[in-house]
């Protein structure tokens, strides 16, 4: 920590600190200098560029208080409404769009003591848990007893309940599961007001209908997403499965990106339910592949800086003739920061790949239809593409949760990798996915995989990556990429986030998927939230040329 | 202009235990529609009740001694309809039914929704309060609509709400529900986007199910087996439980011969002409209407699917007739049509703690309203110009 010292950030008052150990206990409120460094930054890229840059005085909170149960979590809130001072709730840190960070005036509020899984009740596929668990300790502890939340993002190991609820996450499993948004039966939250209620009537309760109102709109939807702009989810019940007894898993190989998803939306609209669908574009089909060699699931943002030095080695060393071939040896000779320095040029050579991409498709289910219906599909999709047997499947299967969290290498070298997760109608699609590879290909490498498939369309994820020599150059570029790739999204009229929710990072766009909706959220926010303290500057924010 | 109806059809309100407004509206587009929620109001005539159908109306929205209704039901155009992704958009006031006849017209369907009153409007059936939360492959059309257009009294520059349509976003807080769902009490719905199907192919199957422990077995069966169930109904005077299932023609007839194993003589199955009709027949007779023959004496309960057995022994001897439709692997929504001496609302007090909620069909006792839809209220109609919870 070089540099930095503790007169650099604001100290928390005594008051503030006396206050909360009243609410908390002690040993639970944290204001020691690496404590509060800690809470520095969630997952956010930027966040990391800033750190690494040795700039933490922006984000750094006055204060962590770790709450034990729902009466602590009210508590904090009602002294936060006396005091004035924001509050930001904190999961797993596990967000990538600084949806959990404080703009250093504030108190973190860490949830991950209030981690039980209250209640399982297998007769109706249902459970009541806290909100800071980790997901894997979930799932481990459902498994145990034979069931499954079906919820499989790949930070499952490192994100917790609250978080998938607050910014809306996505599984692996998505489209025989769906969302968390279709998992939730109700959730209890306090609100800004300091107020509990349920959303819903929770069907685990005694009685069903506490805190919950008999009209109305659907608080559980309102809420999920919020982000923690209304308030705080402490519990919530959700609908779980029998873990399923029988696995069906294909890879398939397509001549190109367009046949692939005419198989997969014919597949979607006939009413199938895949467990997985995951459609690699050309690049990211090359860098699968080369995974597959190192025995890893290739996530992309991990993966792609390791690999693609390689690869271009190769690639240039194959007998094509090609006006880049000159650059692009010199790229492969140089460091990988230096490769994603350029980006045009590679991306203009990932262009000039062959369209070759690979999916992986499967079904997972009790009982005998799940099987005709996986082989219907395989039917289906083999009109479009050529079958690569179980093996692709199995080994996405088996090493689907090896992505890694190896990027301090990249950033450390100046490079940044971020993702950006769109989604749009099929009819909208393609549009979509050239449109932003054609604007962010000046500021970064970009790659994508196709990986949450609905019936009306599917998400597209992009994962980027950029260099530069210097801090100052590289939040430039970065900023410049994100900029560029989300107005490429609004341009294309596609929805700016699908399972990463808005955070700070993407709060200028959100007006695009709500157009007019200011008005309604900032109803719910002077409903909810009246005097502001909770997470500011999340979700909504003024559009960025009115920033400026 | 919008045109305002001088002679008001009292039956209509009659009909619906509905006292006779001051003034009605009929605006024959969403852009007339959202034109009387902001421009000023002749306070003379009251605050204003949003009516498609009007089989739903409940929850304080029964107003005072004057009111002016907007009947939406002219406002039911097609206004986009993307075959590719399999996506219709509609004026809220078209009913239920004319969407049907509408997307069947171009190859597509509305087959894997739930049994809807075949009348209702989609804005109705979208602003009407549930109370179970939407649960993904149930057929409730809160799942299969993508997107909404909304206005509230308050919309800046009369513009609209519009949540863009793609799927599953996660940009924030759904704003779509504060008015799916919310009774009007914020806004109206002027239009929405649904998500269709290609007409595939479809059965009728009907598992023989007496009593209603028979029925809960099948359909614990039928989820055994991996069957996608697109709707289902079960009476307790018919003694059947019926099902509606849709997909592509052999994978049906792979399914044929699982149910028919599974069931062996207990099993009728009808090919999809008879599964259309049939349908037909349940949603224009959809037993929790307003104007339905039984109505006032019709409650409509939500159970626990694990309690349905024992919950269902509570009201069997209260109920002349009892439905279940809607049945999903957690819940099952029941009409239950109470005997002549049995009073709705001593009925409903005495079983609402063992359900997840309860309500007449036909309620118009005004709610005590709480704090959050009061800011709400403020926040989105501070002029009073909706005629809900006054």
């Amino acid at each position: 920590m070089t540099g930095l010292t503790s007169d650099m950030l604001a100290t928390p008052s005594a008051a503030l600190v006396r206050d909360l150990e009243a609410i908390v206990g002690a040993e639970h409120v944290l204001t020691s200098l690496p404590d509060r460094l800690a809470y520095n930054n969630d997952c956010w890229p930027r966040g990391i560029i800033l750190a690494r840059g040795r700039r933490l005085e922006s984000h750094t909170p006055m204060a962590v208080v770790r709450p034990r149960n729902e009466l602590e979590v009210q508590g904090i809130i009602r002294w936060a409404r006396r005091t004035g001072t924001p509050i930001v709730p904190y999961g797993a840190g596990s967000g990538v769009c600084g949806g959990a960070i404080d703009d250093g005036a504030g108190v973190v509020v860490d949830l991950k003591r209030m981690k039980q899984l209250v209640e399982t009740r297998a007769s109706d596929m249902t459970m009541r848990v806290q909100s800071g668990i980790i997901g894997m300790n979930m799932e481990r502890e459902l498994q145990r007893r034979g069931l499954t939340l079906g919820h499989f993002p790949s930070s499952l190991i490192c994100s917790s309940l609250g978080g998938y609820l607050a910014a809306r996450s996505a599984g692996q499993y998505s489209s025989r599961y769906g969302k968390i948004e279709d998992m939730v039966a109700s959730m209890r939250v306090v609100t800004g007001t300091g107020d509990i209620l349920e959303t819903a009537p929770d069907p685990l309760a005694a009685v069903a209908h506490r805190e919950v109102p008999t009209g109305g709109p659907d608080l559980t939807q309102l809420f999920v997403g919020s982000e923690g702009t209304l308030g705080i989810i402490t519990e919530a019940t959700l609908h779980i499965h029998p873990q399923p007894e029988t696995m069906l898993y294909r890879g398939f190989q397509f001549d190109g990106v367009a046949s692939a998803l005419e198989g997969i939306r014919l597949l979607m609209q006939h009413g199938l339910r895949p467990t997985v669908v995951r459609l690699y574009d050309a690049f990211d089909t090359l860098i699968a592949k080369r995974g597959k060699s190192d025995n890893d699931e290739v996530e992309p943002a991990a993966g792609m800086l390791q690999r693609v030095g390689g690869w271009l080695g190769e690639w240039a060393g194959q007998e094509t003739a090609h006006e880049l071939r000159g650059q692009i040896e010199q790229i492969a000779r140089g460091l990988i920061g230096r490769i994603v320095g350029q980006p045009l040029i590679v991306n203009r050579m990932i262009e000039a790949l062959p369209d070759d991409c690979m999916m992986i498709v499967g079904f997972e289910g009790d009982g005998a239809a799940v099987i005709e219906e996986a082989e219907y599909a395989f039917e289906l999709l083999e009109r479009f593409g050529h079958d690569l047997g179980e093996e692709p499947g199995l080994h996405w299967l088996e090493n689907r949760f090896n992505v890694s969290y190896k990027m301090s290498p990249m950033f450390a070298a100046g490079a940044f990798v971020d993702t950006m997760e769109v989604s749009t109608t099929w009819e909208n699609l393609e549009n979509l996915y050239w449109t932003v590879r054609h604007d962010m290909a000046e500021h970064a490498l970009i790659m994508a995989h196709f990986s949450h498939v609905y019936p009306e369309g599917a998400s597209i994820y992009f994962t980027f990556s950029g260099w530069a020599t210097e801090l100052e150059e590289t939040l430039e570029r970065y900023d410049a990429a994100w900029k560029t790739g989300l107005n490429a999204v609004a341009k294309s009229g596609a929805s700016i986030a699908h399972h990463h929710g808005v955070g700070q990072s993407k709060a200028p766009w959100t007006h695009h998927d709500h157009l007019g909706g200011e008005g309604l959220f900032n109803a719910l926010k002077s409903t909810f939230d009246p005097d502001g303290i909770m997470n500011p500057g999340k979700v909504w924010a003024p559009p960025i040329e009115e920033q400026s | 202009m919008t045109k305002q109806k001088t002679r008001i059809a009292k039956s209509y309100y009659e009909k619906r235990e509905l006292p006779v407004p001051a003034a009605e509206w009929w605006p024959e587009n969403s852009e007339e529609l959202a034109e009387l929620l902001v421009s000023e109001q002749d306070a003379d005539l009251g605050p204003m009740l949003l009516l498609g159908d009007g089989q739903h109306v409940r929850h304080g929205s029964k107003p005072g001694s004057t009111w002016q209704v907007i009947r939406t039901e002219e406002c039911n155009a097609l206004l986009d309809f993307d075959e590719r992704s399999g996506l219709v958009r509609v004026e809220a006031g078209m009913r239920w039914k004319d969407l049907r006849a509408l997307v069947e017209e171009r190859g597509f369907s509305l087959d894997r929704y739930a049994l809807q009153p075949a009348s209702a409007t989609i804005g109705g059936l979208l602003a009407r309060h549930r109370i179970a939360p939407k649960q993904l492959w149930s057929g409730d059309i809160r799942d299969g609509c993508v997107a909404i257009q909304s206005i509230s009294p308050t919309s800046t520059d009369h513009v609209p709400y519009g949540y863009l349509p793609a799927p599953r976003k996660a940009s924030g807080p759904d704003l779509r529900y504060l008015h799916i769902g919310g009774e009007g009490q914020f806004g109206a719905i002027l239009d929405a986007t649904l998500v269709v199907w290609p007409s595939l192919s479809g059965r009728l199957y009907k598992l023989q199910a007496p009593l209603a422990g028979a029925a809960i077995r099948a359909w614990k069966k039928l989820s055994d087996l991996g069957v996608r169930v697109s709707w289902s109904y079960w009476q307790r005077s018919q003694g059947a439980l019926t099902i509606g299932v849709h997909g592509p023609a052999p994978l049906l007839s792979r399914l044929d011969k699982l149910i028919e194993d599974a069931w062996e003589d207990g099993v009728t199955v009808e090919g999809y002409e008879e599964e259309r009709r049939r349908r037909a027949y349940l949603e224009e007779r959809y037993s929790g209407r307003r104007t339905s023959t039984a109505a006032a004496k019709t409650i409509e309960v939500l159970w626990r699917l694990d309690q349905l057995k024992a919950r269902l022994g509570e009201v069997n001897t209260w109920a002349a007739d009892i439905e279940l439709v809607d049945w999903t692997s957690h819940t099952v929504t029941g009409h239950v049509v109470l005997e002549d001496e049995h009073d709705p609302d001593q009925i409903i007090e005495r079983i609402y703690p063992n359900t997840l909620g309860v309500v007449p069909v036909i309620e118009n006792a005004r709610e005590p309203i709480n704090a959050w839809t009061r800011g709400l209220r403020q926040a989105l109609d501070p002029k009073g110009v909706l005629a809900v919870n006054h």
